[in-house]
């Protein structure tokens, strides 16, 4: 039974009502969830568990599990999961779909601009002291030219629903955006878990994002799209994220190597094989700038290959994403980007971004400092979740600390009102109720973009919780798109 | 072909799981044997299983059973104890989850973890043989799985490989201080009070049963040696384990492409049929140490041919080598 509950908001405090995923009103489900409703009403709550926990030894049983290290037995954790899809029409993903193109398109130019001639600074669109102190600007970038001037192959951008039911942007990922691993595996236990359910829809598919993202590659390769020899670079299995590499490169059908498998001799990266040295065109790298190359950053860095950004200069290998593609996902830059957008597109930003506070400007300074209770706090350099303050759910000690630190960095902090994000029912511990969401979409870039559709939802599992990371005791849940609406 | 740091860790892995159940058998068989021999007797044969896997303990304490157990079962800081080579294994399996059937994962990690729980205090209560059988069992289990679950490519090869090269030289050193500390006097017959050690000798190398099936009961250090150095069929002779090394390399260049007048393919191919054509007379005639000492530095410069061949290979040296080959 679907109980009551789900249709009315979550949490108690100030926020203004979320947004509703399935309920239009109390009773009244939106109409491309009232299939859903009716056969969830069908199966009942026990059948319902019983699929969930179907969910979750398939998880456990193909081993998409995080390692708990320390412990003796050695613990492995699912990341949580929740059966109940996400619906999104394809209205709405027609919006989002040009939307992100659009931006990926804008952020691209921006890049090539930045470490070309650096235009958009000279018109005064964007502040040459926030390009340049930020800490993910490389100055070993100028003046290179990637092939078909792509810096971003692969980006994750995360959007939220405000409460009028619109998507906004709340973050870009530009760097190694995660994650793409849970999306296909959710898809592949809903479709063994729901079979009917999913039958019922008419749900596009998403199980193609390999093949997408092995094209980009290739199209972005310094050689012939056919000769291109392209490799998936790990920091190893140390890495949390090291079972999204093994899967990617399966998925892909290419080798994952780490650091120490590859070298650089004259400029030409190579593998180590046990028949020699065979040559590598693309890297698809999952580490970060700081680490990929101890010659040009951080020197202590056991992770990377001494040489590459030569070979890389040298127009010998290409790496995906770019080296200092960092700077444009650096969340004070981010406020600019509806204006970059215009910059270089001469459109308005199809997908909006939400408000934001720079703390650089004195007056929105002021204005954040007087209001920090009600307002999210970010750190710019930071992800994951980390370095924030959450106002309405912070102590004054917690708000005085990052007074503080606003005044002592201005340049490091930005702010945001408290996003009521939208609410879409989760199946927990027997009962059916509404948690916070939001939404991260995969677009691939290579010679045009690529948007599969569908994404990551991530749900903070917590009542009345805000913070969807799953390092911070967030889930995830499958994300339907549809083709049509059917009811239409 | 595969990646060389691959090829490394299946090799190592396979190489320290070996090394862990010669040393398990070991004190197995000795603390065994200590318990039915005179205490003199008893000390020779601790200073020979030391010598045996080339370790060194100082002089009062090599007789001490417990303190010759503990650095070689639990002692960490001795990379050749048990839980030193079981960890390796396990870490070098760990790199290559991904290329490993899961079983064989699943019974490495098992073995760490059983040899990680054990202690030199609870050796002795729960006894130690249980314990030094159960480390047997998790390597040979480990072994058959790479066997029977795995494909018999490259990298079964390499596992192969590391397997009875590190074999075949624990066995040359094993003969060498058996028969060495018993000098010319040991290839007489037996005397009654010496059945024991030989009895230990054998089962040190598994070969009791088998040796007694082809030569009887009558345990003869000449016999002995042959069995243990010559023969071909049996899979714990230094002759069987030099043939399967030189299978293995020569798997290896086929996949590889590499030409059979490579170093590592040359020595392994003339060790093999020199230990096949050599009879115990002359090995006898031509002394034995020499013998031995040629099996340990041959298999050590396969081990090294190799390394520069696939894994650790110098850049330079590779594409000169290529520009040579393609002129």
């Amino acid at each position: 039974m679907v109980p009551q509950s789900l249709e009315s908001a979550a949490g108690g405090h100030v926020l203004d009502t979320p947004y509703n995923e399935m309920y239009e009103s109390a009773g009244a489900p939106r109409s491309h969830y009232r299939i859903l409703q009716d056969r969830l009403k069908e199966l009942g709550t026990e059948e319902i568990q019983r699929r969930q926990q179907a969910a979750d030894l398939s998880f456990l049983q193909q081993g998409i599990t995080f390692t708990v290290y320390g412990e003796k037995t050695g613990t492995e954790r699912i990341f949580p999961y929740d059966v109940l899809p996400r619906i999104v029409t394809a209205a709405e993903w027609d919006v989002l779909a040009r939307g992100m193109t659009q931006r990926i398109t804008a952020l691209n130019l921006f890049l090539h601009d930045l470490y070309h001639d650096a235009k958009i600074i000279a018109d005064g669109i964007v502040p040459a002291d926030l390009v340049y102190s930020c800490k993910h600007y490389r100055r070993e970038m100028r003046g290179i030219d990637p092939p078909r001037g792509n810096y971003l192959t692969v980006v994750g951008t995360d959007l939220v629903r405000t409460p009028d039911g619109r998507f906004a942007v709340l973050e870009d990922n530009l760097r190694v955006p995660s994650g793409v691993s849970y999306m296909l595996s959710n898809r592949q236990v809903m479709k063994r878990v729901f079979p009917n359910i999913f039958r019922d829809y008419d749900v596009r598919p998403i199980d193609h994002y390999g093949q997408e993202l092995l094209a980009c590659l290739r199209e972005v390769a310094p050689v012939s799209q056919a000769a291109a020899r392209i490799v998936l670079l790990s920091p190893g299995i140390y890495n949390s994220a090291y079972f999204e590499h093994a899967f990617l490169a399966r998925q892909m059908g290419i080798q994952l190597v780490e650091g120490r498998d590859l070298v650089v001799h004259d400029n030409i990266v190579y593998e180590r094989t046990t028949a020699g040295l065979r040559r590598v065109h693309v890297i698809y790298r999952r580490i970060d700038d700081d680490f990929i190359d101890p010659m040009a950053f951080r020197e202590d860095s056991m992770l990377g290959v001494p040489g590459l950004m030569n070979a890389y200069r040298a127009g010998n290998v290409t790496l995906a994403n770019a080296p200092g593609t960092g700077v444009a996902d650096d969340k004070a830059v981010y406020a600019y980007v509806p204006e970059i957008i215009r910059y270089y597109l001469k459109e308005d930003p199809i997908v909006d971004n939400v408000e934001t506070y720079l703390m650089t400007r004195p007056a929105e300074r002021d204005h954040a400092l007087k209001n920090l209770d009600k307002l999210v706090v970010k750190a710019v350099g930071e992800s994951g979740g980390y370095g924030m303050l959450i106002g309405p759910h912070s102590t004054q000690t917690q708000r005085d600390e990052f007074r503080e630190k606003i005044n002592a960095h201005p340049r490091n902090y930005i702010a945001q009102p408290t996003l009521s994000l939208s609410v879409a029912p989760c199946f927990l511990e027997g009962n059916i109720e509404p948690r916070h969401i939001d939404l991260r979409v995969y677009i691939l870039f290579g010679a045009h973009a690529r948007i599969i559709p569908g994404g990551l939802t991530r749900v903070a599992l917590r009542k009345g919780s805000l913070v969807v990371n799953s390092s911070q005791g967030g889930g995830s849940k499958d994300t339907w798109v549809l083709n049509d609406s059917p009811d239409s | 072909m595969m990646l060389s740091r691959v090829a490394d860790s299946l090799y190592w892995m396979s190489r320290y799981l070996e090394r862990a159940e010669h040393t398990a058998r070991l004190l197995d068989v000795q603390l065994h044997i200590a318990l039915d021999v005179a205490p003199h007797t008893a000390t020779v044969g601790w200073f020979c299983l030391l010598n045996s896997l080339r370790f060194e303990m100082p002089a009062e304490v090599a007789a001490d059973a417990g303190a010759v157990t503990r650095a070689l079962a639990f002692d960490p800081h001795n990379a050749g104890s048990i839980v030193a080579c079981v960890g390796q294994a396990r870490e070098n399996a760990r790199q290559i989850r991904e290329q490993i059937p899961s079983e064989m994962w699943e019974e490495i990690n098992n073995l760490y973890l059983a040899v990680r729980e054990m202690s030199i205090d609870r050796l002795w209560q729960s006894g130690p043989h249980a314990f030094f059988h159960s480390v047997q069992r998790g390597a040979q289990l480990v072994a058959g799985l790479s066997d029977s679950a795995m494909n018999h490519g490259e990298g079964w090869q390499f596992i192969r490989l590391g397997r009875y090269l590190e074999r075949a030289i624990a066995l040359a050193w094993l003969l060498d201080s058996h028969f060495g500390i018993k000098g010319a006097d040991a290839l007489v017959e037996a005397t009654p009070s010496d059945f024991v050690s030989w009895a230990g000798l054998l089962r040190m190398a598994t070969a009791y049963e088998s040796y007694c099936r082809v030569h009887t009961v009558e345990l003869q250090p000449r016999r002995i040696l042959d069995f243990l150095l010559l023969n071909v069929e049996f899979p714990h002779a230094v002759h069987f384990c030099a043939r399967q090394v030189d299978k293995a390399i020569t798997g290896i260049a086929g996949w590889t492409g590499t030409s059979r007048t490579a170093q590592g393919h040359r020595l392994a191919g003339r060790l093999n049929a020199d230990l096949a054509y050599d009879t115990i007379d002359e090995v006898l005639a031509n002394d034995l140490d020499k013998c031995l000492n040629k099996v340990v530095t041959t298999l050590a410069a396969v081990h090294d041919a190799v390394y520069n061949q696939y894994i650790g290979y110098t850049v330079g040296a590779v594409l000169q080598g290529e520009l040579a080959g393609a002129q």
